[in-house]
């Protein structure tokens, strides 16, 4: 092995990543050429993307996946010549092939050094297999385009490399340990002199100069493909032994880039190497970090956060106008870091999206629907821990929406529907929320039928009196199943269960609207962000509490006149609609009585819904960093963490979505239909 | 580690690991340790991971022993150092 075991590892994560990337783009090519033709540069791309995988995989000696993605890579050749027509079928062996891919880069990932097992190659088999017999009928032999060059039976290759090679991690020991492998190593030397005196050496800069004398029957592209991931930092030059090759000009000697580019020129057998460059060269304006350094300093400035606050009282007692200037300057620049450091975790969840395109096409197959997907808001940003947590909850709640919602072709004929289905993902920003509706237009949920169930289930008893809403989120409960005839797409009755806890983990939640016979929006909000946030300070009592911001829609004082028309009542007439209220004094059961102070009103919106919060004394914005709340305050409904103030003292931070289905529940109860009237939109 | 004995020869013992984490300590130990050298005696037996830039190392000594006009002789070879000397084709650098 030329890599070190460390240096191997860290390739086969790059390549990991990046193959996965190559195969996203690949299925997102075949589907667009499924709906859109070969036109533009699709075909090209997919084959890239093959070309690419095979070509690192080559490199990582990844046999089983050179061989497979071999034979996918000459019929996509075959295609994008025009010596084969690609057709639907070939279309979805190319996505199951797809599949695959991503199956055995995972594997090689997962089981350092192993080759897959019968089961995979098996599988592999099947699929080349098909492949082949598009293949026999393209007519035209598609063997080993790889041809070499040139007969060079050897190289005398000079490699000059730069400082910089030991602190990107590599050893030029290993690059020649590896070259041996490629054939046998009759000659090396070193110049000794470029390392010089060791009173002058800077021992981390890399001084190695050296001339290796190969024999091989390797062309110059082949061995510089070892040398691919250093292919920046150093000089190398070829000049050939072979007698027949003579004819072969002077100037081979070439800096490594040129000579990816000759080669390019001369022959497509480089394009491997030569699109990891270009993708190199398009990615350099994005970086791939590793999560764990950036979630290390988001805490850092959370706890820089908390710091500061301390810093900010301290001065405030000082009273020193100086010192307050520095201060908020400080604090102000602390902001801003902080806004810049949650947006690095802030990705577009339109890659999430993307790939319902392929599920929403499996699944129509699947169940002979007709299904058309729609994306909206694919640039709607959040926070990628969130992303990649809600995905299997959209997906469950995707095929639910396909397999149970929309109707077969003929039903929605019958009912003077349009025979194709529509199924919309929408995603925006809504109170520092971010919104993801799933709607689709099939029959819409039955409200008699899932209240049967529910009662079948023993999940409620047959006489209990439920609102529609209540009703619908029965379909959340554990071990709920309508479906008579368990498919294997869904119906298993362990989905939805799981998929609310997984969003309300998240501290979201998810709602349902829907009609009969017209189809149903699943809603699922969201926090932006999991670990900062613009808090609004109050204090009641000795307690002091945080309210998300975002949410916070204005303050009112809580005058004699509206303690008049309350009547001992939870809520006040505000500009003619009625705002329900929590007293938070009340609701925590502060100890103590209030001081004879004036109280205050907090309008809290959320969902589209608002209610007010009575609390003492208002403090004003307040940056928030979210500590959980340990176990034993699991128990506590509505406070969703706690923050540390400047002096030091704990606030709590309050759970609005919590709170306000404790207000609407307690108003349901109160007065039929009064959940209805607070709705502001 | 480096041990000087009353005639100023200096008997030079590489840690364990001579790669890139460890060799600017153990380029600032020697370099202390040269200025009154009258000859340098290098032990590599006890290396036993060596990398280039170890390698670039020891080569960087026998260049200043050379400038200085005084012997480097090698008392001691592990099999990880003598690999990284040959793959390098710089034996007969070291025996002059």
């Amino acid at each position: 092995m030329f890599f070190s075991n460390d240096a191997l590892q860290e390739a086969i994560k790059e390549f990991r990543d990046e193959g996965l990337d190559l195969l996203t783009g690949m299925e997102e090519g075949l589907l667009a050429i499924q709906e859109f033709g070969m036109g533009g540069d699709r075909i090209n791309a997919v084959f890239r993307a093959a070309h690419t995988i095979k070509g690192s995989a080559g490199m990582l000696k990844l046999e089983h996946l050179v061989e497979f993605t071999h034979i996918a890579e000459n019929l996509l050749d075959d295609i994008r010549n025009n010596k084969l027509q690609i057709n639907d079928p070939m279309i979805d062996t190319f996505l199951r092939c797809k599949d695959h891919m991503q199956n055995l880069v995972l594997f090689y990932a997962d089981n350092l050094g192993k080759e897959p097992d019968d089961e995979i190659k098996a599988t592999s088999r099947s699929i080349m297999s098909i492949l082949k017999s598009y293949l026999d009928h393209s007519g035209v032999s598609c063997e080993e385009k790889a041809t070499q060059i040139e007969d060079a039976k050897g190289w005398k290759i000079d490699i000059i490399f730069n400082n910089d090679v030991y602190l990107l991690g590599m050893d030029p020991a290993n690059f020649i340990r590896y070259l041996m492998n490629l054939g046998e190593i009759i000659h090396t030397e070193c110049d000794t002199k470029r390392i010089g005196n060791l009173s002058n050496l800077n021992a981390i800069d890399c001084f190695i100069t050296c001339s290796i004398t190969l024999l091989t029957e390797k062309t110059e592209a082949q061995i510089l493909e070892v040398f691919e991931f250093v292919q920046d930092d150093i000089e190398i030059t070829f000049t050939s032994l072979s007698v027949e090759t003579e004819t072969r000009p002077e100037e081979s000697a070439l800096v490594v880039h040129d000579a990816f580019t000759e080669i390019d020129n001369a022959k497509e057998v480089v394009a491997t190497t030569n699109t990891t460059n270009n993708s190199r060269i398009v990615g350099s304006s994005s970086l791939r970090v590793d999560s764990d350094k950036i979630d290390t300093l988001i805490n850092l400035i959370g706890e820089m956060v908390i710091a500061n606050a301390n810093v900010v009282q301290r001065a405030s007692i000082i009273q020193d106008g100086g010192l307050n200037e520095s201060v908020s300057a400080v604090s102000r620049m602390l902001e801003e870091i902080r806004e810049s450091a949650m947006k690095i975790r802030m990705v577009q969840i339109g890659e999430t999206f993307s790939k319902f395109k392929r599920i929403v096409h499996d699944v129509s197959k699947k169940l002979n629907k007709d299904v058309e997907l729609i994306i909206n808001g694919g640039e709607t940003e959040m926070d990628k821990t969130i992303v990649e947590k809600i995905s299997d909850p959209l997906v469950h709640i995707v095929r639910n929406a396909m397999d149970h919602g929309i109707e077969s072709i003929e039903d929605r004929i019958a009912n003077g529907k349009s025979p194709k289905g529509t199924l919309i993902l929408n995603a925006y920003h809504d109170a520092g929320t971010i919104a993801i509706e799933i709607i689709d237009d099939g029959k819409g949920l039955d409200e008699e039928r899932i209240f049967k169930k529910a009662v079948e289930r023993g999940i409620i008893d047959e006489n209990s009196k439920l609102t529609q809403k209540e009703i619908f989120n029965l379909i959340f409960e554990a071990g709920f199943s309508t479906v008579e005839t368990i498919t294997d797409l869904s119906g298993r009755g362990v989905g939805m269960d799981v998929v609310r806890r997984n969003i309300e983990a998240l501290r979201g939640n998810i709602d349902i609207k829907s009609t009969k016979g017209k189809g149903s929006t699943f809603t699922m909000r969201l926090p932006l962000t999991l670990a900062i946030i613009d808090g609004f300070l109050v204090k009641v009592g000795v307690t002091h509490f945080v309210i998300p911001l975002d949410m916070v829609v204005e303050c009112i004082e809580l005058s004699a006149r509206y303690r008049n028309e309350m009547h001992g009542n939870n809520y006040i007439n505000l500009r003619n609609s009625i705002l329900p209220l929590l007293n938070v004094r009340n609701h925590f059961e502060e100890a103590g009585e209030p001081k004879n102070m004036r109280e205050n009103i907090i309008v809290v919106r959320y969902a589209g819904m608002r209610f007010g919060l009575i609390v003492e004394e208002l403090h004003g914005e307040f940056q928030t960093v979210i500590k959980p709340l340990g176990r034993i305050f699991r128990e506590i409904r509505g406070i969703s963490g706690s923050t540390i103030l400047g002096s030091g003292e704990v606030a709590l931070i309050l759970d609005i979505p919590v709170l306000m289905n404790h207000v609407l529940a307690l108003q349901a109860h109160n007065e039929k239909g009064g959940a209805d009237d607070v709705r502001d939109d | 580690m480096v041990t000087i004995d009353s005639e100023n020869s200096i008997i030079i013992s590489p840690p364990e690991e001579l790669v890139i984490r460890t060799v600017e300590d153990f380029v600032k130990e020697v370099q202390d340790a040269l200025s009154d050298a009258k000859s340098i005696f290098l032990n590599l037996i006890g290396v036993i991971e060596i990398d280039s830039a170890g390698f670039q190392v020891l080569v960087a000594l026998k260049n200043e022993a050379k400038k200085r006009g005084i012997p480097l002789k090698i008392i001691g070879m592990s099999s990880e150092a003598d690999e990284i000397i040959a793959l390098y084709g710089a034996q007969s650098f070291f025996e002059n």
